[in-house]
């Protein structure tokens, strides 16, 4: 399993951990925290879910280049560090916009959501061509030879 | 990859491309507030993402990935996997278009109807695929 797919999985079962967390604070009336339920719902389906899909789609879908240089995986770099980074600011961000409503808050809160937009965008750049047959996958392999 | 998986996986990028494209506007509008009625298309974000993404995803990289009949039946009867994927983003459509008020309400039961009869041509094309070789 590649480094990127192995960080991809463990940071998604850390934010699996943090959402069934807030799952339980939800429960409790002393412990209520402004925006609980969409950064509830956001950890689990950005931060677990959609997180491991791409994980494991990065190491089992055709076309992987098994040499691990930053270079032949930049788009995955990239799209962990994006998605990451824009979650995490969003899960700080958005509680403290209800709290405070300030301006800092509010541009913290939409630059979360371009980043994250950004990381998805970066996974489709990477996934989309490995979408292929059989067929496709030993042409394209023929064709690099050749080159 | 066969073909039905690779229009399942292509069509659930294409889901998770509109449905986060929906999302960064709401968010964007939560942080400024420019135009309140974008709250309408909330129901078809939390659509798109949950079944256009995950579970057509989910089911597409089922279809490739699951153990195969032995001999000439390959992934069972091509004509209902390409039927699965029709009737489950017919319903998917169905039930936008109705959270949109373009359609009328009704058309999001029979749209919820659509997708679970993707779902049961996925589950009758895939029960006898559970299988383990190893005896």
């Amino acid at each position: 399993m590649p480094l990127i797919t192995r960080l991809f999985l463990k940071t998604g079962l850390i934010f699996f951990v943090v959402s069934l967390l807030l799952g339980i604070i939800q429960q409790i009336d002393a412990l209520t925290v402004a925006a609980l339920v969409p950064l509830f719902w956001h950890m689990l389906m950005v931060g677990w879910i959609t997180q491991v899909i791409i994980g494991v789609s990065l190491w089992m879908f055709p076309g992987r280049i098994k040499d691990e240089k930053f270079h032949n995986q930049r788009w995955a770099w990239i799209t962990y560090f994006l998605l990451n980074i824009g979650l995490i600011l969003r899960v700080v961000s958005e509680p403290m916009l209800e709290v405070s409503g300030a301006w800092g808050w509010k541009i913290t809160l939409a630059i979360s959501a371009v980043l994250q937009f950004m990381a998805l965008l970066s996974y489709i750049r990477e996934i989309w061509p490995r979408i292929m047959s059989k067929k496709q996958r030993i042409k394209k392999k023929r064709a690099k030879r050749k080159s | 990859m066969t073909l039905p998986s690779r229009i399942m996986v292509k069509l659930s990028l294409a889901y998770l491309l509109m449905g986060a494209s929906m999302g960064v506007m709401l968010l964007l509008n939560k942080a400024f507030n420019f135009y309140a009625p974008l709250w309408a298309v909330l129901p078809v974000h939390i659509e798109f993402m949950l079944i256009g993404w995950v579970v057509q995803l989910t089911l597409g990289v089922a279809y490739w990935i699951l153990p195969r009949y032995f001999g000439k039946q390959g992934r069972g009867n091509p004509i209902l996997a390409y039927a699965m994927i029709g009737v489950l983003n017919t319903g998917i459509i169905v039930v936008s278009l109705s959270q949109l008020d373009v359609l009328p309400s009704a058309g999001s039961w029979m749209g919820r109807c659509l997708e679970m009869g993707g779902v049961i041509l996925f589950v009758f094309l895939h029960w006898k695929r559970i299988v383990t070789y190893n005896k």
